[in-house]
Protein backbone atom coordinates (compact mmCIF):
# COMPACT_ATOMS: atom_id res chain seq x y z
CA UNK A 1 0.00 0.00 0.00
CA UNK A 2 2.93 2.22 1.00
CA UNK A 3 4.61 2.00 -2.33
CA UNK A 4 1.07 2.27 -4.43
CA UNK A 5 0.58 5.78 -2.62
CA UNK A 6 3.85 6.93 -3.66
CA UNK A 7 4.13 5.82 -7.13
CA UNK A 8 0.53 7.40 -7.95
CA UNK A 9 1.48 10.62 -6.17
CA UNK A 10 4.43 10.38 -8.46
CA UNK A 11 2.20 9.81 -11.16
CA UNK A 12 -0.42 12.37 -10.27
CA UNK A 13 2.42 15.03 -10.14
CA UNK A 14 4.07 14.33 -13.90
CA UNK A 15 0.71 14.13 -15.33
CA UNK A 16 -0.36 17.30 -13.67
CA UNK A 17 2.75 19.04 -15.22
CA UNK A 18 1.51 17.56 -18.84
CA UNK A 19 -1.84 19.32 -18.28
CA UNK A 20 -0.58 22.37 -17.23
CA UNK A 21 1.70 22.21 -20.47
CA UNK A 22 -0.97 20.95 -22.82
CA UNK A 23 -3.39 23.70 -21.47
CA UNK A 24 -0.67 26.33 -22.01
CA UNK A 25 0.33 25.67 -24.84
CA UNK A 26 -3.08 25.09 -26.46
CA UNK A 27 -4.97 28.51 -24.87
CA UNK A 28 -2.12 30.82 -24.48
CA UNK A 29 0.40 29.43 -27.77
CA UNK A 30 -1.30 28.31 -30.66
CA UNK A 31 -4.68 28.91 -32.66
CA UNK A 32 -5.60 25.23 -32.05
CA UNK A 33 -8.80 25.90 -29.88
CA UNK A 34 -9.66 29.29 -31.72
CA UNK A 35 -13.24 29.08 -33.24
CA UNK A 36 -15.48 30.66 -35.86
CA UNK A 37 -17.61 31.69 -33.15
CA UNK A 38 -14.62 33.36 -31.59
CA UNK A 39 -15.64 36.23 -33.26
CA UNK A 40 -18.76 36.58 -31.47
CA UNK A 41 -16.89 37.02 -28.16
CA UNK A 42 -15.52 40.28 -29.94
CA UNK B 1 20.83 8.68 4.54
CA UNK B 2 17.21 8.03 4.21
CA UNK B 3 16.75 9.22 7.93
CA UNK B 4 18.51 12.14 7.03
CA UNK B 5 16.00 12.66 4.26
CA UNK B 6 12.57 12.59 6.77
CA UNK B 7 14.42 14.52 9.17
CA UNK B 8 14.31 17.06 6.79
CA UNK B 9 11.15 16.65 5.40
CA UNK B 10 9.75 16.84 9.20
CA UNK B 11 11.43 19.72 9.55
CA UNK B 12 10.13 21.71 7.00
CA UNK B 13 6.24 19.44 8.11
CA UNK B 14 4.68 23.53 8.70
CA UNK B 15 5.83 24.57 5.65
CA UNK B 16 4.89 21.20 3.25
CA UNK B 17 1.03 21.30 5.01
CA UNK B 18 0.70 25.10 4.37
CA UNK B 19 1.67 24.15 0.63
CA UNK B 20 -0.55 21.16 0.78
CA UNK B 21 -3.66 23.25 2.22
CA UNK B 22 -3.05 26.12 -0.43
CA UNK B 23 -3.06 23.22 -3.55
CA UNK B 24 -6.44 22.48 -2.23
CA UNK B 25 -7.35 26.15 -2.20
CA UNK B 26 -6.27 26.69 -5.54
CA UNK B 27 -8.03 23.60 -6.81
CA UNK B 28 -11.45 23.72 -4.97
CA UNK B 29 -11.70 27.51 -5.78
CA UNK B 30 -11.50 26.30 -9.49
CA UNK B 31 -14.04 24.06 -9.25
CA UNK B 32 -16.29 25.84 -7.78
CA UNK B 33 -16.07 28.30 -10.16
CA UNK B 34 -16.44 26.39 -12.74
CA UNK B 35 -19.83 25.09 -11.06
CA UNK B 36 -21.18 28.82 -10.53
CA UNK B 37 -20.05 29.37 -14.31
CA UNK B 38 -21.81 25.91 -15.83
CA UNK B 39 -25.11 27.16 -13.92
CA UNK B 40 -25.00 30.21 -15.18
CA UNK B 41 -24.72 28.94 -18.70
CA UNK B 42 -27.77 26.57 -17.79
CA UNK B 43 -29.87 30.59 -16.82
CA UNK B 44 -27.95 31.57 -20.33
CA UNK B 45 -27.23 29.04 -22.91
CA UNK B 46 -26.08 31.60 -25.64
CA UNK B 47 -23.30 32.87 -23.01
CA UNK B 48 -21.76 28.70 -23.92
CA UNK B 49 -19.08 30.21 -26.20
CA UNK B 50 -17.78 32.53 -23.08
CA UNK B 51 -18.08 29.35 -21.18
CA UNK B 52 -16.05 27.35 -23.77
CA UNK B 53 -13.20 29.92 -23.09
CA UNK B 54 -12.92 30.27 -19.58
CA UNK B 55 -13.49 26.50 -18.82
CA UNK B 56 -10.10 25.67 -19.92
CA UNK B 57 -8.62 28.27 -17.77
CA UNK B 58 -10.36 26.81 -14.96
CA UNK B 59 -8.71 23.70 -15.85
CA UNK B 60 -5.10 24.74 -15.78
CA UNK B 61 -5.69 26.15 -12.26
CA UNK B 62 -7.15 22.96 -11.10
CA UNK B 63 -4.08 21.06 -12.40
CA UNK B 64 -1.80 23.52 -11.26
CA UNK B 65 -3.10 23.02 -7.36
CA UNK B 66 -3.69 18.96 -7.92
CA UNK B 67 0.38 19.29 -9.10
CA UNK B 68 1.00 21.84 -5.47
CA UNK B 69 -1.24 18.72 -3.68
CA UNK B 70 0.16 15.48 -4.72
CA UNK B 71 4.02 16.53 -4.28
CA UNK B 72 3.64 17.97 -0.88
CA UNK B 73 1.07 15.10 -0.21
CA UNK B 74 3.96 12.75 -1.17
CA UNK B 75 6.49 14.68 1.33
CA UNK B 76 3.85 14.56 3.82
CA UNK B 77 3.16 11.00 3.49
CA UNK B 78 6.75 10.11 3.21
CA UNK B 79 8.17 10.16 6.99
CA UNK B 80 4.29 8.78 8.14
CA UNK B 81 4.77 5.17 7.96
CA UNK B 82 1.61 2.99 8.69
CA UNK B 83 -0.90 6.34 8.43
CA UNK B 84 -1.73 4.12 4.51
CA UNK B 85 -3.67 1.64 6.93
CA UNK B 86 -6.31 4.15 8.25
CA UNK B 87 -9.24 3.54 6.48
CA UNK B 88 -9.75 7.43 6.13
CA UNK B 89 -7.08 7.83 4.33
CA UNK B 90 -7.41 5.12 2.20
CA UNK B 91 -10.89 7.04 1.50
CA UNK B 92 -8.98 10.30 0.71
CA UNK B 93 -7.03 8.64 -1.55
CA UNK B 94 -9.36 6.94 -3.61
CA UNK B 95 -11.33 10.05 -4.02
CA UNK B 96 -8.02 11.70 -4.88
CA UNK B 97 -7.35 9.25 -7.81
CA UNK B 98 -11.19 9.32 -8.69
CA UNK B 99 -10.74 13.50 -8.98
CA UNK B 100 -7.70 12.47 -11.09
CA UNK B 101 -8.93 10.20 -13.42
CA UNK B 102 -12.21 12.67 -13.95
CA UNK B 103 -10.21 15.38 -14.68
CA UNK B 104 -8.46 13.59 -17.44
CA UNK B 105 -11.95 12.53 -18.63
CA UNK B 106 -13.36 16.54 -18.58
CA UNK B 107 -10.10 17.39 -20.65
CA UNK B 108 -9.70 14.85 -22.54
CA UNK B 109 -13.09 14.31 -23.53
CA UNK B 110 -15.46 16.85 -22.21
CA UNK B 111 -13.86 19.96 -23.39
CA UNK B 112 -13.19 19.44 -26.67
CA UNK B 113 -16.52 18.28 -27.28
CA UNK B 114 -17.77 20.82 -25.35
CA UNK B 115 -16.38 23.28 -27.91
CA UNK B 116 -17.65 21.79 -31.17
CA UNK B 117 -21.25 21.66 -29.43
CA UNK B 118 -21.14 25.47 -29.03
CA UNK B 119 -22.56 26.72 -32.41
CA UNK B 120 -25.95 24.57 -31.58
CA UNK B 121 -25.59 24.88 -27.60
CA UNK B 122 -28.37 27.34 -27.76
CA UNK B 123 -31.05 25.23 -29.84
CA UNK B 124 -30.26 22.37 -27.14
CA UNK B 125 -30.34 19.63 -29.90
CA UNK B 126 -30.46 16.36 -28.70
CA UNK B 127 -26.59 15.75 -28.87
CA UNK B 128 -26.30 18.93 -26.65
CA UNK B 129 -28.62 17.02 -24.49
CA UNK B 130 -26.37 13.49 -24.28
CA UNK B 131 -23.39 15.57 -23.85
CA UNK B 132 -24.81 17.46 -20.92
CA UNK B 133 -25.98 13.95 -19.11
CA UNK B 134 -22.37 13.04 -18.99
CA UNK B 135 -20.67 16.45 -18.55
CA UNK B 136 -23.32 16.94 -15.61
CA UNK B 137 -22.22 13.24 -14.68
CA UNK B 138 -18.40 14.36 -14.46
CA UNK B 139 -19.21 17.81 -12.90
CA UNK B 140 -21.30 15.93 -10.07
CA UNK B 141 -18.12 13.52 -9.57
CA UNK B 142 -15.60 16.79 -9.21
CA UNK B 143 -17.79 18.56 -7.19
CA UNK B 144 -18.69 15.61 -4.50
CA UNK B 145 -14.92 14.40 -4.90
CA UNK B 146 -13.18 18.04 -4.03
CA UNK B 147 -15.36 18.80 -1.59
CA UNK B 148 -15.13 14.85 0.07
CA UNK B 149 -10.95 15.56 -0.15
CA UNK B 150 -11.68 18.87 1.69
CA UNK B 151 -13.59 17.80 4.35
CA UNK B 152 -11.56 14.58 5.26
CA UNK B 153 -8.15 16.88 4.95
CA UNK B 154 -9.60 19.05 7.90
CA UNK B 155 -10.25 15.85 10.00
CA UNK B 156 -6.73 14.86 9.20
CA UNK B 157 -5.44 17.89 10.57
Amino acid sequence: MYWIIISVSVLMSLTSIFFVIYIVKNEFKSNKNDYKWDKDLI
Amino acid sequence: MESEFFSWILKYDAWIRFFHVAGAIISLGSVVAADIILLWLKFKPNMASIVAKVTPLLSLQVWIGLFILSVSGLLLFLPRVGIEGYSLFQLKMALVILVFLNGIFLNLWVSPNFNKLVPEWSQNTKMVKNFTKAAGIATAVSFLGWWGIVVLMKIFY
